[in-house]
């Protein structure tokens, strides 16, 4: 019993650590390629605004362009919105893959069984080590504003040059994605 | 490596390398034109090898995502394979392009880099891996060798004895007395910690202190026989030399600075010697005291053995158990043999006049040679030892004032897991029980030594035998012919081992100890 009860805190504790120390997105699962992927994807990355306007408190989508004083996003429609009016903003510039690091972590503990004795600095070193390190990985795609200022996030638009003049704006739509639930699919709506 | 072992490594390999590209960071950069055509060729080759995507966004809204990207001396073309995206980024054409770089918004480049994480990540496995392979590398030098016995200095635990190392089957169960290197006086508690670290069954049938009354300044040592004697005065050696040449330091103190050399290269059982001298002897019987342990060439001839064993340990086993196969007449072992303490006799010769055999590769024992009375004040012994089998840690000569009786001690209390354990009280209590631990299992053991005015100097009696859990790595060299080449040839089983052995043994040391089990 008290082993076992040991474990479910360290678990406990472990969980604390990694869900504690993640950052939220509020993107949709799976619409931002890992690194490898969008060094080739041809949209923007995904932006969310916190505005100062009570009407409209947050915005979420692909960041479309970035002018002198305006910025632009898409999620089911076209939006521009004043610069002067956006008291934060949020972009992921590409999918961090907490899980897959997560999974790697449990993986590298389980491992840990075959350095016998050494385990009992290589099991914490994984333990903790790679909750911190899951925690720091959510971090890594992450440009905030203001922190980062409009010139760092716009070469992450999907048109980094700035909008271009003749654009039809109506048809410009955010990336679709599918998770494989049509009743997503397109949505703009953030998961959980 | 055993399977479970192979498949946890490419596990984790696999997991590395289909995990590895995802833990990366992007640096996005973008170029203007006037940027692009001031590039250099260097700047040009460079950025093809890290950023292998360009995408060049156009006036319009679309963008060519060109892989292989290459450009002319002049700047003014770019070409590659790729794809043509719209502003609504539907895809327009996919082919080898030529973009002429005046009608170009902006050029955009993607480098990827190993994130923070990443490579935290990568620093932990690189580390598992190692200490993995260390010990999997080296399967004969895993921990092993019977109980291990420690005792307390404040928080830490110091080993002080390994209990009955060469009995490795119930049939050569077998009493073990090892000096603690401890004095206690009469009336107090004294506590020990028994272990087992290995992949080993241990069946304990008692742990007992042997409590040996001892006078103001003097020392208790025993002998090869079980006896104990008394000494008064204890010289230390005035010069030592072995093969290698002046080593008297390393013999000084029980201090854990050993005397060892490295096996011979092609003859596992070569022998060496190692010569002292002691002046200003007094007259009266004296005795060779000597602190050593063994390097781990006989652990690992055991555990050859066993693997020549293979699937069929068992019938061995039974071998032993039927008295059919006796471990006594292990030629292995009796050609590597003991520490022979050697004197002059009057006509110069050397003569063997005992030999210290106590296996063990783990806690430093010490041991009496009774010499009987030396003739003059300066004394030589030789010490004969087959090379890299031995680490001799302490050298002197004790002047024994007369024999010593005992006082056994058995434990009034036992605990395991933080709590006392009667039932194993009573086993430890009874001789005809046995207590049966599994790797990881830990016991303190409490003394109370008995309520007189006079100290001291405790040994640890142990009584038992072990049984090694084969690995299963060791089964995938199971050969009988070589098997019997170790009973029937022990010098070709000797020589024919040594280069392997040779190639193992400098790391040696330390995957053992590396490999010791503790429960998590």
């Amino acid at each position: 019993m008290r082993g076992r009860s040991g474990i479910g805190t360290r678990a406990l504790a472990l969980a604390c650590i990694v869900c504690c120390g993640c950052a939220i997105t509020h993107a949709p699962w799976g619409w931002m390629g890992y690194p490898a992927e969008e060094r080739a994807a041809a949209h923007g990355a995904w932006v969310a605004l916190r505005l100062d306007s009570p009407s409209a408190a947050q915005l979420r989508g692909e960041l479309i362009a970035v002018s002198e004083d305006s910025l632009f996003m898409a999620d089911r429609t076209f939006h521009a919105v004043a610069r002067s009016t956006i008291r934060s903003a949020r972009l992921l510039t590409y999918n961090p893959g907490t899980l897959l690091m997560a999974g790697g972590v449990m993986l590298g503990t389980g491992s840990t069984i075959l350095n016998g004795w050494a385990l009992i600095f290589t099991a914490p070193m994984w333990m903790i080590g790679g909750a911190i390190a899951t925690g720091m990985r959510t971090f890594e795609p992450i440009l905030d504003y203001p922190a980062c200022g409009w010139s760092r996030l716009a070469p992450f638009a999907r048109f980094p040059q700035g909008l271009p003049m003749m654009l039809d704006r109506s048809s410009i739509h955010m990336k679709s994605y599918n998770l494989g639930s049509p009743g997503l699919e397109g949505s703009a709506t953030e998961s959980p | 490596m055993g399977r479970l072992s192979i498949l946890l490594m490419l596990s984790l390999l696999v997991a590395t390398a289909g995990c590895g590209p995802s833990f990366k960071e992007i640096k996005r950069e973008t170029l203007t034109r006037s940027d692009f055509s001031t590039l250099m060729d260097d700047d040009v080759k460079a950025l093809g090898k890290s950023s292998p995507y360009m995408k060049v966004h156009m006036r319009n809204g679309n963008v060519y995502v060109l892989e292989d990207w290459s450009t002319d001396s002049t700047r003014q073309l770019i070409e590659g394979y790729g794809t043509l995206y719209s502003a609504q980024r539907d895809v327009l054409d996919q082919r080898r392009f030529r973009i002429g770089v005046d009608s170009v918004a902006i050029f955009e480049t993607n480098v990827l880099r190993t994130s923070m994480a990443g490579r935290a990540l990568t620093l932990f496995m690189g580390i598992t891996a190692a200490v993995t392979v260390a010990c999997l590398a080296n399967p004969k030098a895993c921990f092993g060798s019977c109980p291990t016995f420690y005792v307390r200095d404040g928080n830490d635990a110091r080993l002080v004895a390994e209990g009955f190392s060469a009995s490795i089957a119930p049939r050569l169960e077998a009493t073990d007395v090892d000096d603690v290197g401890r004095t206690a006086a009469g009336g107090e508690d004294f506590s020990i910690e028994m272990r087992n670290e290995a992949l080993e069954t241990h069946v304990v049938r008692y742990v007992n202190l042997l409590a040996a009354p001892r006078s103001h300044g003097g020392r208790v040592f025993a002998d090869l026989t079980g006896r104990f004697w008394e000494s008064r005065a204890v010289l230390p050696p005035s010069s030592a030399t072995g093969p290698e040449g002046d080593c008297l330091a390393l013999l000084m103190n029980v201090d854990d600075a050993e005397r060892y050399s490295k096996t011979d290269s092609t003859y596992l059982g070569a022998k060496e010697t190692v010569e002292m001298e002691f002046d200003r002897v007094p007259e009266g019987p004296c005795g060779l005291v000597i602190g050593c342990r063994q390097t781990l060439l006989s652990t690992y001839l055991l555990y050859q053995a066993y693997a020549y064993m293979g699937s069929r340990a068992g019938y061995w086993f039974a071998q032993i158990e039927r008295g059919n196969l006796m471990q006594a007449q292990n030629p292995v072992q009796k050609m590597l043999g003991g520490v022979e303490v050697m004197t002059q006799d009057t006509s110069g010769a050397w003569r063997v006049i005992g030999q210290i055999e106590e296996y063990g590769p783990l806690a430093t024992d010490v041991h009496l040679v009774p010499l009987g009375t030396l003739p003059g004040e300066h004394v030589r012994v030789r010490l004969r030892m087959t090379k890299g089998n031995w680490r001799i840690d302490y050298a002197a000569l004790a002047i024994l004032s007369g024999a010593v009786e005992t006082v056994r001690v058995r434990p009034y209390a036992a605990i395991k897991d933080g709590r006392l354990d009667d039932a194993t009280l009573d086993i430890l209590c009874d001789s005809a029980k046995t207590l049966t631990t599994l790797p990881g299992d830990v016991y303190t053991l409490k003394y109370h030594l008995p309520d007189t005015s006079i100290d001291y100097e405790l040994f640890l009696e142990s009584r038992g035998y072990y049984l090694e859990w084969i690995r299963s790595e060791w089964i995938e060299e199971e050969n009988p012919s070589f098997l019997a080449e170790m009973f029937l040839s022990p010098r070709a089983s000797l020589t024919r081992l040594a280069p392997e052995f040779k190639k193992a043994e400098s790391g040696m040391e330390d995957s053992f100890w590396r490999s010791r089990y503790a429960r998590p």
